[in-house]
């Protein structure tokens, strides 16, 4: 179902929504936009295609309390963390972010596990996704399958037409949202126009790379001298993978005394030297060789397998945000070049 | 900057040829608008990948500690040079295996700075002369590049190598400036809002230590933050974890940090840094008329202890 909302009307529209939904959406702060809870339409940020921090945070927070506990009258008392009361929204998300989170789902909510501190806030979360009239040159979805207009994954899509959005609603959810009297009925020009703009998207885009290839050579580089390259210059922080909308491991750890305290999940990385650290003091990993490695094995290389979809979404945060310039994309093209 | 590229370019050849140095460190171009990046240069004939200009924000010293195992060179402007001197004050490096091709530095651009400046999406930076050019899709504008330049380096008073073996231009004209001017703007706030100030800026913090990855200063084998048994912090991006991570870091550099501002550059949140380590290379500067990394053997203050020294400050 395909309906326009004119843009003067999106604000009410959003205000409507904030009645009945908490909503995030991407909102800046001292000059960083990334995905907040918003409490006014005013809040949003419109003009930031890629945002600083991936909106995985909202499912996946960096630093997530799973429960506390409390010795109270000679017992223990815990308090769980894992209910989601409110149903949420979470606006303007892209369709590059989308495609992480589907990554995401197949680790954190599969028939052999379900993380519920995850799959809680899915269930109760509806997703309005944008379409994106102007890739930046950092952007590369469409070269690992992605696309700017990539619906998959989301309950509603817009796509900017100039004064208006075309929505349309690809799941039930989707469907609710459209029955506010804001929305009309499309004319052909809207829809002309917005086949216009993703045609214009996607000329700003890069080919596709040939990503079975790619693979094969990494499953043939244990032992490059290629990784030596990239350590070489590699600082070993965890900037690529922390902004990465598909990076997801976690680390727990309990703070507090035996009297009261919190169990908490923080986002990990491969990147830390401590990160495979085991307690014997031996490490699997022991140089920036081994992890810059493992980080682009698990993206292109094992994440196809184990997930059956690709670690990398094409965002450009790496690209953009890495202190020492080190950019994927470089890599692809040379591991994915015809031999 | 070309005539710069150019000597940097035929001296790390005549040094690789020559069998002097098995590898040079300096900056190739990078893959964006305002990029450079570090490179490890192993081969003579690759050394026409060294590049000069306004984007080499990093302090390549910070990879010196990795190669002692080689006779290296490296390319350094002045903050580079002075983390240079520091690293030998602590006995982390050589001098004798070191070859500094020094680069005379006019300030590098802040690449944050400028797209806030831009109408669209940036997609070329150019300096000519004094000004900046600025292009994008549609649009070409000029910025005076004293408006663009990072903050650590429009208060650099020691742009100029301090140690070299070779020194590739001449020694640019040093302003005498107040390097603390900033750190004394904030330091004129009422207390109170300078904690609020703090607090807002730890805040954006995601503990990712790009910060500490890449300061040349710090080296230690095992950081504070990562020793966990037992765990001497809290883990979390809560307030008492974010601030006690970034009071800690500007703690262990007191006296050594050369206020380089590799760290501000590398947060991907842009934190303010360069006043938390301004304010304590201030403090120093104060107590001890001390600057970190301009004399060799000259140790950090906090690294030595005299008997006779005035116990208000020891």
């Amino acid at each position: 179902m395909k309906k326009t909302i004119a843009k003067r009307d999106v604000a009410r529209f959003l205000a409507r929504l904030l009645e009945d939904y908490t909503v995030y959406a991407p909102t800046r702060v001292a000059e960083i936009v990334s995905f907040r809870q918003i409490g006014s339409p005013n809040d949003v940020d419109w003009d930031t295609l890629v945002t600083r921090k991936p909106p995985k945070e909202v499912f996946f927070p960096q630093t997530e309390v799973l429960f506390s506990y409390e010795q109270a009258d000679g017992g223990l008392a815990l308090r769980s963390t894992e209910a989601v009361e409110t149903e949420r929204i979470v606006w303007g998300i892209r369709p590059c972010d989308v495609r992480a989170l589907l990554v995401q789902d197949r680790v954190f909510d599969t028939p052999d596990a379900r993380d519920v501190y995850f799959v809680n806030k899915r269930e109760k979360t509806t997703l309005v996704g944008i379409g994106c009239n102007k890739p930046l040159a950092t952007c590369f979805c469409t070269s690992l399958g992605g696309g700017p207009f990539e619906k998959q994954g989301l309950d509603l899509f817009l796509t900017d037409i100039g004064d208006s959005y075309l929505a349309e609603a690809l799941t039930g959810r989707g469907k609710k949202l459209l029955g506010e009297d804001y929305f009309k009925k499309p004319t052909k020009a809207d829809l002309k126009a917005a086949q216009e703009v993703e045609e214009a998207a996607l000329a700003r885009l890069p080919q596709p790379v040939d990503t079975e290839t790619v693979k094969q050579r990494l499953d043939e580089m244990i032992d490059s001298p290629f990784w030596d390259e990239i350590q070489a210059v590699c600082l070993g922080c965890g900037v690529c993978t922390f902004l990465c909308p598909v990076c997801h491991c976690f680390d727990i750890v309990d703070e507090g005394s035996a009297a009261c305290g919190q169990r908490i999940r923080n986002w990990d990385t491969c990147q830390y030297c401590v990160y495979t650290l085991e307690a014997s003091g031996h490490n699997p990993r022991p140089s920036g060789r081994e992890r810059v490695r493992q980080r682009l094995m698990h993206k292109l290389s094992y994440q196809p397998v184990t997930q059956g979809r690709l670690g990398c979404v094409g965002c450009g945060r790496c690209v953009q945000l890495c202190p020492v310039n080190i950019d994927i994309r470089q890599t692809l093209a040379e591991l994915g070049a015809s031999a | 900057m070309q005539e710069l590229t150019e000597a940097i370019q035929r001296e790390a050849k005549r040094l690789l040829d020559s069998g002097e140095v098995d590898v040079v460190i300096g900056f190739t171009k990078g893959t964006l608008p305002m990029r450079a990046a570090p490179v490890v240069i192993r081969k003579a004939a690759d050394s026409e990948r060294l590049v000069w200009g306004p984007f080499c924000e990093n302090n390549l010293a910070r990879y010196l500690r990795g190669v002692r195992d080689k006779r290296v060179a490296i390319v350094a402007k002045g903050c580079d040079t002075r983390s240079i001197v520091a690293l030998i004050n602590e006995h982390q490096l050589e001098r004798e295996k070191l070859y500094i091709i020094g680069v005379p530095c006019e300030g590098m651009i802040d690449r944050r700075i400028v797209p806030r400046r831009a109408p669209g999406e940036v997609t070329s930076v150019h300096q000519d002369g004094d000004e900046v050019v600025v292009e994008g899709d549609g649009f070409s504008i000029r910025l005076p590049r004293s408006e663009v330049l990072y903050r650590s380096c429009a208060a650099c008073v020691h742009p100029n190598p301090v140690i070299y073996d070779v020194l590739l231009a001449e020694p640019v004209e040093v302003t005498s400036g107040d390097p603390f001017a900033y750190v004394r703007q904030i330091e004129e706030k009422p207390a109170a809002e300078r904690a609020a100030y703090f607090a807002s800026e730890a805040q954006r913090c995601i503990r990712c230590y790009a910060c500490r990855q890449a300061c040349p200063m710090c080296y230690c084998e095992e950081c504070f933050v990562d020793h966990t048994a037992p765990r001497w912090m809290e883990t979390g991006v809560t307030p008492a974890g974010q601030q006690a991570w970034q009071i800690g870091r500007a703690y262990h550099l007191v006296g050594r940090c050369v206020n380089c501002g590799a760290c501000e550059r590398a947060c991907p949140t842009e934190i303010d840094l360069v006043y938390l380590n301004g304010k304590s290379s201030r403090t120093v500067w104060e107590l001890f008329g001390f600057e970190a990394g301009v004399e060799v053997d000259k140790p950090p203050p906090l690294a030595v202890f005299l008997p006779d020294e005035d116990p208000d400050v020891s």
